[in-house]
């Protein structure tokens, strides 16, 4: 799922204007959740460490919190919308995508992001994530014995691994495991080496971001 | 699967215990896929020929054999040799028995090795045996078996690392101040023992905390001898660790006592009540995880997190850890203290410390009693610091002594993350501090208030 890591608080204080008196903190309860981000708890500590370091400043900041369970859909948004005209700035723990939908509903309010949308990952331990997808529209893991060369090669090679590597592990960061390596002991694994062998094209990149702003349709909701 | 499941007193991962009052079942471990449900209340999923059957226990108990590593290959193993190796014996070849080549082993491996020693002696008197050992470790009567052999003339050779090598054919080198040997004969060596097969399976199936060495105990006063985090599951030789060889006997004992005290009646350990929200609970397993006692599952009607009542241990650390503060506990008050000296301590430690003491160490602050320092959250941190402009000092125990296992380092990562924020807003990181005690430490404790008085005071 959409994995995303709290903003450090530096930042988000510097985001805040000096004249700011009253901040609403609006937690998500989806994917930031699960991922230990933006869900209620973060907005509930956050809210209380932003008080104290507002009283510290000597302000008087009106800081609130909600959190639901998704922005990225209207229906959640709506029970939100007279707390959200009663605060000059609203501070968002969702994704990139909860902070944008609820700019489009809010067009007059100042929407600020307070989580950093790293990756589509895996819960790999308690409290951490792996990227496993780069979302390219066009998956290929059938021919890469299920392991994608696109997000876990941190070159995204798709003919083979590059000279840089080592002992199962990336030249760029030797705490990331080579994409090649895994692709190939899981092909072995599988028996579907001889797979790996066929010479893969190009890439077509237009179903990813090269190809423009994406946004697609499900045909069943829609007549010709 | 079955209409009706059968339930047991008792269920076996790996061998039983001998007991003839106990309704059990054996199962091996690598047929198990599925634990769910509390003490007094199992219920057990595994491989039955072609599907998966269950069954009901009440109790659990993982008794594996250790797995065993010899350190030089094709020598024979202590723990493999019986009586009919000494009857085939070759009487001209010398018996060398070597305890403790890299690692020392456990007192029941020393054992072992003096019995063989004197039966290969009371066999044939004038076969030549070797004893090679770094340390002695004592246990029942070893110490007499020990002066028995010396009587028999065994002959004992205490080494240290390296002074003692074992060539790929088996031939000895053993040099030492004075003394220079090379030998070459029957050769037993007492193995390394390691964790049993599968723990790693099991940990994950019954949802327990393993050891830095693997096992399925970890190093703490609250679970000896065979006691695993979860109640009503225990563990047992190479599931439990490095030294159940040696107590083997008394932790079957100690086993079988608590199961039939626990087939009498269980009482929930705490009359608070903690449920779930369901309509807020998103599943994303976090309590699950940090659960230091295997007390929580999913439910799967309500498809939200269930609290078993039973096997809960009060600690609150999942309460602290949800996300989205889908867990509530009945009483809890929402308390705002506003002294200049706050003091949060564990009713396991620091307050047993402070009972212990002659003085109250702690007059004059304002102090709050939780179950387990992981019940802290980064917000009461901030709201007490908001509430006054003095100190808050959190008391822990030390991880061998904490009774929720991983509890106070829970505690202890919390606090320094909020720590982390103060100072990125420069705010005083020092205001929070975090200490840990075990509950012996009465005089520490006076020791360590009043340092921290002294310096909130200045
Ligand atoms: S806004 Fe982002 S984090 Fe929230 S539910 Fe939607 S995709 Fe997930
Ligand atoms: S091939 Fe594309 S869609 Fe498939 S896993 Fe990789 S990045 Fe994701
Ligand atoms: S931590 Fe909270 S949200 Fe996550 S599964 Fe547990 S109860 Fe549900
Ligand atoms: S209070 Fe502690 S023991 Fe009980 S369910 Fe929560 S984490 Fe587990």
């Amino acid at each position: 799922m959409i994995v995303g890591k709290l903003k450090d608080v530096a930042e988000i204080k510097d985001m805040l204007s000096e004249d700011l008196e009253s901040l609403f903190i609006i937690g998500c309860g989806t994917c930031v959740s699960v991922s230990l981000a933006g869900g209620e708890r973060e907005a509930k500590s956050l809210r209380d460490l932003l008080e104290l370091y507002f009283r510290s400043q000597g302000r008087d900041v009106k800081v609130n919190t909600a959190t639901i369970k998704r922005q990225c859909d209207d229906e959640f948004i709506d029970s939100e919308e007279l707390a959200i005209s009663e605060h000059d700035v609203v501070l968002s723990l969702a994704c990139g995508v909860g902070v944008q939908h609820l700019g489009i509903k809010h067009p007059g309010k100042m929407i600020l992001p307070g989580v950093n949308t790293t990756f589509y990952g895996r819960n790999s331990d308690v409290g951490e994530w792996e990227e496993m997808c780069l979302g390219c529209g066009d998956c290929i893991l059938d021919d890469f014995a299920g392991v994608c060369p696109v997000a876990r090669c941190s070159k995204s090679l798709i003919n083979g691994p590059c000279g840089g590597s080592q002992d199962g592990k990336c030249e760029v960061d030797d705490e990331i495991d080579c994409g090649w390596d895994l692709i190939y002991n899981r092909a072995k694994e599988i028996g579907q080496l001889d797979r790996l062998l066929s010479y893969e094209g190009p890439k077509d990149w237009s179903t990813a971001r090269d190809g423009g702003v994406r946004s697609h349709k499900n045909p069943e909701f829609f007549s010709e | 699967m079955s209409g009706s499941i059968a339930h047991y007193d008792v269920a076996y991962i790996g061998q039983a215990l001998k007991n003839n009052e106990l309704s059990q079942v054996t199962l091996p471990a690598s047929s198990l896929t599925e634990c769910r449900g509390e003490i007094g209340n199992f219920t057990l999923s595994y491989q039955a020929e072609e599907e998966l059957d269950q069954i009901q226990t009440s109790n659990i108990v993982i008794n594996l054999p250790h797995q065993e590593e010899l350190p030089v290959e094709g020598c024979l193993s202590l723990t493999g040799v019986g009586e009919e190796f000494l009857a085939e014996a070759d009487g001209d070849k010398p018996l060398i028995i070597i305890q403790d080549y890299q690692e020392l082993s456990a007192a029941a491996l020393s054992q072992r090795g003096l019995k063989l020693a004197l039966q290969a002696k009371s066999e044939d008197p004038a076969r030549e045996v070797y004893y090679f050992y770094q340390a002695m470790r004592f246990m029942d009567n070893n110490d007499e078996l020990y002066e028995e052999a010396r009587r028999q003339e065994v002959i004992f050779l205490k080494h240290d690392l390296g002074e003692l090598e074992i060539s790929q054919d088996g031939e000895i080198f053993y040099s030492r101040e004075d003394i220079e040997l090379s030998l070459s004969g029957e050769l037993v060596v007492a193995p390394e023992l390691k964790p049993a097969a599968e723990v790693d399976r099991l940990a994950r199936i019954f949802n327990i905390t393993r050891g830095p060495e693997g096992y399925l105990q970890v190093d703490n006063i609250y679970l000896q001898p065979t006691l695993s985090g979860k109640r009503g599951l225990y563990v047992l030789g190479g599931a439990r660790g490095p030294n159940a060889l040696t107590y083997q006997q008394e932790e079957r004992e100690y086993t079988l006592q608590e199961i039939k005290r626990n087939l009498i009646g269980v009482e929930e350990l705490d009359e608070e009540e903690r449920s779930v929200d369901d309509q807020k609970c998103v599943v994303c397993y976090t309590c699950y995880r940090v659960c230091p006692h295997g007390a929580i599952q999913r439910d799967e009607e309500l498809n939200s997190m269930q609290i078993m009542p039973l096997a809960c241990q009060s600690c609150n650390l999942c309460i602290s850890r949800c996300p989205m503060g889908a867990i509530t506990r009945s009483g809890e008050v929402e308390e705002q203290p506003q002294s200049d000296r706050q003091v949060i301590i564990c009713e396991n430690s620091a307050a047993l410390a402070r009972e212990k003491a002659d003085f109250d160490p702690m007059a004059g602050l304002e102090v709050t009693e939780v179950p387990c320092v992981s019940t802290v959250k980064k917000e009461h941190i901030y709201q007490r610091l908001a509430g006054s402009e003095g100190d808050l000092l959190i008391l822990g125990c030390i991880s061998e002594a904490c009774k929720h296992l991983t509890g106070h380092d829970r505690c202890e990562q919390v606090v320094s993350s909020a720590k982390s924020d103060l100072e990125k807003l420069d705010l005083d990181p020092e205001r929070v501090n975090y200490q840990r005690l075990s509950p012996r430490m009465a005089a520490d404790l006076s020791a360590y208030l009043t340092d921290w008085k002294g310096e909130v005071l200045q």
